[in-house]
């Protein structure tokens, strides 16, 4: 039976669960707005969320086109004089991606057979398309094929981060878990070390805070009183602004150069490792270069020596069903696995007034809010320029560098052959991403060669033994690349309705930062006289009522 | 049990819309009961401290806010529960029989690392209603928690407040003895919760 909402009429309705939408439904349910948040996909996140290894397998085939999607139907029509424009969800989301490749590795290293005895607990997921499975298993050697069996074996483990992002511990976002109340319902690991990569094949650990600076064994004496002088400039760098005066504009790197005589291996690391720089040195002038630096330093000390915080079972679509969560609290209503067919829109005011579902149903609001898949394809400009990121996702059997939850290597630019810094985040069962004795690596660049895979694989060598090239290495078991669009909503909003507010794809950057901004302006735009997100009231014991 | 840690234990309420799962919690926390059905809004979870076996627990009982009405849970909602209530109505035949779907759901999002012996319990709401308005027998229902596992069960009225503190010291007992068995397993050190405690801004560590 279809299930018919009761509700027709809405504030605002949501399409797609991803980070941004996802906050924005906590916003504006909290506020006392009617909130409807539909997703096609049947788990929350959107482009954003997490996968268990069978549904990243599943996933990896939808994306590669090896599954068969229903396309929607592309008539443009009317409905009660309204136009209606067909969405197509698949197609859109499709095109977002490209140029993915996954590698079955052979196992080289006897797994035991603990996993046996979960045998009942594995029989309860059949819901993984045995198309997918005999798919990926054809052509694969017998010991490719153990490899798979055991990845599979220990599929709901796994929570793989499509988009994987760090929060830092002083922040736009961690602030809002807090006062929201969504931080009560998460747990964290710290990220405990940052390595960066010089091109001698050596991983240095990179001094963060000042202690660090004071204990690293593997900065020069002269080095770390000039990066001390730098760290105590920066934490604080607005109070003393002739220091950087002349230099506001120019870019960061010459100024590091001339003003610390930072140079060398710790230009690198102040660059790529504390300011986490994602393109290129020259990009970035001194005022941005100073205030992302000043964020970091700021970061420290909070929860420990460390700047950033990983959040359990995978981050991004956690945090997401965290604010649904607290947009259901306040009223919002929610559906999974429902689809739009069709936005109206009303010539003459050239406005959104609703939307009909899959079953037929009309619903509409005051706001429509929508990621960028749901727009419909007449509505969207073939727009070739946008920013791309390259990623892989990949499962290793023994952790690179040390033993911690969570680390984080930078390979700066040029040092393997790359344009872009590439970021390398290790995840261990501690993060609840992986089993036990399996680790899993994150690695992202902006896009430079002609595939995810030549952007990252130089990179991959370095820290796994990935084409027989150092039997030292850890051993991978899988292997995913792909690459994504970051759309750009800023040029595409000026052509959609007023009331249509179109929401980000998952940047390059490490954090959430830009996607939190992204959702308090959003609400603000909408709403302007209402608080974002105010603290509390809380909802514990005395504020919990039924009328 | 020598650790004297502070216990906190998770417990999920799950059933269909309309069977009285917030009103369950609200009689056992609040002893309040509002005859005014209205589809959950406002209800997070809510906390009650409890003495099990001499030993005080803070059990933090969650409800689905509503996210059940068009099977919209998330994973993250089953994410550390130590004991599933599985509640349905008495005089509704069908919100007995979606018990089987609703256990197994438990059991594919929340994965418990022995699902065979996690802990949960079944009760049957709303037994102040008139006798002939009863569609699932007493009988029917126990035999369906001994076929999984013998379950324990409970018949309550959360607006006669009927068994309904009886049914969640069993919970609390349960849910207790499920967290100290995974803690067994869990030699992980805490994660970091973020709370107010922590967010006031004090000296860098730099």
């Amino acid at each position: 039976m279809p299930q018919q909402l009761e509700v027709t009429e809405y504030d605002v309705i949501i399409l797609g669960t991803g980070f941004v939408e996802s906050i924005l439904a906590g916003a504006l349910a909290k506020t006392g707005k009617s909130v409807l948040h539909l997703d096609t996909n049947e788990y929350y996140g959107g482009s954003w969320t997490s996968f268990n290894f069978r549904e990243l397998l599943d996933w990896a085939q939808l994306l590669q086109g090896h599954v068969e999607e229903s396309s929607g139907n592309c008539q443009e029509t009317y409905f009660e004089g309204k136009k209606a424009l067909p969405t197509n969800f698949s197609k859109i989301r499709r095109q977002a991606y490209s140029t993915i490749e996954y590698e079955i590795y052979a196992t080289l290293k006897q797994t035991d057979n603990a996993e046996e005895s979960e045998e009942s607990q594995h029989k309860r997921e059949q819901n993984t398309s045995e198309e997918t499975i005999h798919h990926v298993s054809t052509g694969l050697t017998n010991p490719e094929r153990e490899t798979l069996t055991t990845l599979l074996k220990e599929s709901r483990q796994y929570n793989l981060d499509i988009a994987p992002k760090i929060m830092p511990c002083r922040g736009e976002l961690i602030e809002l878990l807090i006062n929201s109340g969504v931080g009560r319902y998460l747990e964290f690991k710290a990220l405990d070390r940052t390595y960066i990569y010089s091109d001698q094949d050596n991983f240095y650990k990179v001094p963060c805070s000042k202690e660090d600076v004071f204990t690293s064994q593997t900065v020069s004496l002269i080095d770390k009183r000039k990066l001390m002088r730098f760290l105590t400039f920066a934490l604080d760098f607005t109070t003393s602004p002739e220091t950087f005066d002349g230099y506001e504009e120019k870019p960061y790197d010459i100024f590091l150069k001339e003003k610390f005589q930072i140079d060398g291996k710790l230009l690198s690391a102040v660059l790529y490792a504390i300011t986490l720089i994602r393109t290129k040195a020259n990009d970035v002038n001194t005022i941005q270069g100073l205030t992302y630096t000043q964020k970091y330093l700021k970061s420290l000390g909070r929860y420990g020596n460390a700047a950033f915080l990983v959040a359990l079972y995978g981050a991004a679509s956690e945090i997401s069903q965290g604010f649904c969560r607290i947009s259901a609290v306040f009223g919002g209503i929610y559906m999974l696995n429902h689809s739009v067919k069709h936005l109206l829109i009303d010539e003459s005011s050239n406005n959104f007034t609703g939307l009909i579902d899959v079953n037929g149903q009309q619903l509409s609001s005051t706001y429509l809010i929508t990621a960028i898949d749901y727009i419909p394809e007449n509505l969207l400009q073939e727009n070739e320029e946008c920013e791309q990121i390259s990623r892989a996702i990949v499962i290793i059997d023994h952790f690179i560098h040390e033993e911690d939850d969570a680390t984080l290597t930078i390979f700066p630019p040029d040092s393997v052959g790359n344009e872009y810094p590439i970021s390398v985040l290790q995840f261990s069962e501690g993060t609840r991403t992986c089993p036990e004795d399996k680790y899993v690596l994150y690695m992202s660049t902006k896009a430079s060669g002609e595939s995810a895979k030549e952007d990252l694989y130089k990179a991959l060598e370095k820290l796994v033994n990935i084409s027989n090239n150092d039997s030292s290495l850890s051993s991978p078991l899988f292997a995913l690349f792909y690459r994504h669009k970051y759309r750009d909503t800023t040029s595409l909003s000026s052509l959609l309705p007023n009331n249509i507010i179109v929401t980000n794809d998952p940047d390059s950057s490490l954090d959430f930062e830009a996607a939190t901004i992204q959702a308090k302006q959003l609400f603000e735009k909408m709403y302007p006289n209402e608080e974002f997100l105010p603290v509390g009231p809380d909802l514990d014991d005395d504020e919990f009522s039924l009328d | 049990m020598s650790s004297r840690k502070k216990v906190l234990l998770k417990v999920i309420i799950l059933g269909d819309s309309g069977v009285g799962k917030t009103s369950l919690m609200n009689q056992y926390v609040n002893k309040k009961f509002s005859t005014q059905y209205k589809a959950t809004i406002g209800a997070d979870f809510l906390t009650k401290e409890v003495m099990v076996d001499d030993r005080l627990v803070t059990m933090q009982i969650w409800d689905t806010a509503g996210q059940e009405r068009f099977q919209s849970l998330g994973v993250a909602f089953y994410r550390g529960a130590d004991c599933c209530v599985l509640v349905y109505d008495v005089n509704n035949n069908k919100s007995f029989e979606t018990l089987d779907s609703w256990r197994d759901e438990f059991l594919i999002q929340a994965s418990p690392r022995d699902p065979e012996n996690f802990p949960f319990v079944v009760l049957g709401n709303k037994i102040d209603m008139e006798e002939s308005k009863r569609a699932v027998s007493q009988k029917r229902a126990m035999t369906w928690c001994q076929s999984k596992g013998n379950i324990p069960y409970f018949e309550t009225s959360a607006k006669e407040a009927i068994n309904v503190e009886n049914a969640f010291q069993t919970i609390a007992k349960n849910a207790l003895q499920q967290e100290t068995d995974a803690e067994f397993y869990n030699d992980f050190p805490d994660p970091i919760k973020i709370d107010n405690d922590n967010s006031k801004y004090d000296s860098c560590g730099c």
